[in-house]
């Protein structure tokens, strides 16, 4: 394996690492308030009595998703190779599809909760129904044409930048094998997945960092 | 300092290509009634589906065609076209999924479902249509639409700070109406994008290399020029 180090990368200044940190830990509790649900399909049940968490959770990640994407962007800073662009260029498809899927998943379903909510209790069926059938549309549901092409988006540039971080000098291999771990684990969103995956982001990025401090004192 | 930004022809085609195609896309966008959502679509379901699916695509891949305008120009106006392209992408995508998907996904179901239901959805879909947070008129699409406006007009000073003709210039300042896209106004607003690309293309072929040796030589010149007086041009 070829080593590496570009000529314009140096450690992390402190307000990088403060943001590669504060990102996804900021992300990781305010998905510990995710309300149950989001598995196959999310049911009217599943998000009645928990539309405010539920809302809130939502609009939070509609803004931690590209605040993610930028993270994973600045780890690479200064790195070009293959692997590095790879990563680059599929933060795009996944800040656009999975973005969408959770505006659609989160903020269309807690509006349509929201609503029902407010009908009288004979009408609550057919307005249950329709929330049913809303997030088991084709381009909504968990496994949907949105949340797939978002997912494998931010898998491929998590392996990506794995793969572009250990041909750094230095890179531990824990590095790449956390960020892989991450990727699958983020995507699933919800406690305990998603939480778990954020922490080992953050691993992934400190182990990063203090092996690039070490590079640079040698 | 940087290096003047030569358009190889494949980014030509992207940054050409890819507005004309949503152009196309968006000319087949239906109209709609604000009053009655469902009544505007109910026939038209499948063409509104596919045009939102498309314009979803179609903001991401502008987002980075604008990037690559701005991409190496220096100074404050490049800076925050390309600042803004980022609350764009995620803001206008998030109305447009809305707006566009979620609104077409309760037609399909409005119109599958028994007659006695479907003005419980009508109903729904106007709520939907109507939220304050990513309805038609809402935080999400204005605030989109705001950095859209700012990305593009930061974008035409950065450019013509660099050497861009007036014509590319006045076309990417016009082609801030995008952010209102159903036709005419954002098939027309996107040609003007193209146009102004294009502009751009031809100013650089009349002024600069245009073979990747001469571009080489070019590059090479410049660096050398450079390193007496820093300036940039597109």
């Amino acid at each position: 394996m070829s080593m590496q180090v570009s000529a314009q990368r140096g450690p992390f200044t402190g307000p990088e690492l403060a943001f590669l940190i504060g990102v996804p830990l900021a992300w990781a509790v305010l998905l510990l308030f995710h309300p149950a649900g989001e598995g196959e399909t999310v049911t009217y049940g599943e998000v009645q009595d928990e539309v405010t968490a539920w809302l809130v959770v939502h609009l939070g990640m509609m803004l931690f998703i590209p605040l993610m994407a930028l993270a994973v962007y600045l780890l690479l800073r200064g790195i070009e190779s293959a692997a590095a662009t790879v990563s680059r260029i599929a933060l795009v498809p996944f800040v656009v599809f999975y973005g969408a899927y959770e505006v659609l998943l989160g903020i269309g379903t807690g509006i349509l909760v929201d609503d029902v909510n407010g009908l009288t209790a004979s009408e609550r069926a057919a307005g249950a129904a329709l929330v049913n059938e809303f997030t088991d549309n084709v381009l909504i549901r968990g496994f949907s044409v949105l949340s797939s092409l978002g997912s494998v988006a931010f898998i491929t540039a998590m392996i990506a930048a794995g793969v572009a971080l250990r041909r750094q000098a230095g890179t531990p291999l824990a590095v790449p094998i956390l960020l892989g771990l991450s990727g699958f684990l983020i995507t699933a969103h919800p406690p305990p997945y998603g939480p778990t995956g954020l922490v080992l982001f953050i691993a992934a990025a400190l182990l990063f960092a203090r092996s690039q401090t070490r590079q640079e004192q040698r | 300092m940087n290096t003047p930004r030569v358009f190889s022809r494949a980014e030509v085609a992207f940054l050409i290509g890819v507005p004309l195609a949503w152009a196309v896309l968006l000319w087949l966008h239906p109209s709609t009634d604000p009053d009655d959502i469902y009544g505007s679509l109910r026939d038209q379901v499948v063409t509104y589906q596919i045009v939102h699916v498309g314009t979803l695509i179609f903001i991401g891949l502008m987002g980075v065609a604008l990037y690559m305008l701005v991409r190496d120009l220096p100074g404050k106006a490049a800076t925050i076209s390309r600042l803004a392209i980022g609350p764009f992408v995620l803001l206008y995508g998030a109305w447009e999924s809305v707006v566009g998907l979620a609104t077409g996904a309760l037609v399909q179901h409005a119109n599958d479902a028994p007659a006695g239901e479907r003005a419980a959805v009508s109903d729904a879909i106007q709520s939907l249509q109507g939220n304050v947070i990513v309805g038609e008129s809402s935080v999400a699409g204005f605030g989109g639409a705001l950095a859209w406006v700012i990305a593009v007009i930061a974008a035409a000073v950065a450019i013509r700070r660099a050497g861009a003709p007036v014509l590319a210039t006045v076309l990417l300042v016009l082609s801030l109406v995008v952010f209102s896209h159903p036709p005419p106004i954002g098939p027309v607003g996107l040609a003007c994008f193209a146009g102004a690309v294009l502009a751009l293309y031809r100013n650089q072929r009349a002024g600069a290399p245009s073979t990747p040796q001469r571009r080489r030589r070019a590059v090479t010149s410049h660096e050398r020029e450079s390193r007496t007086t820093p300036r940039s041009s597109v």
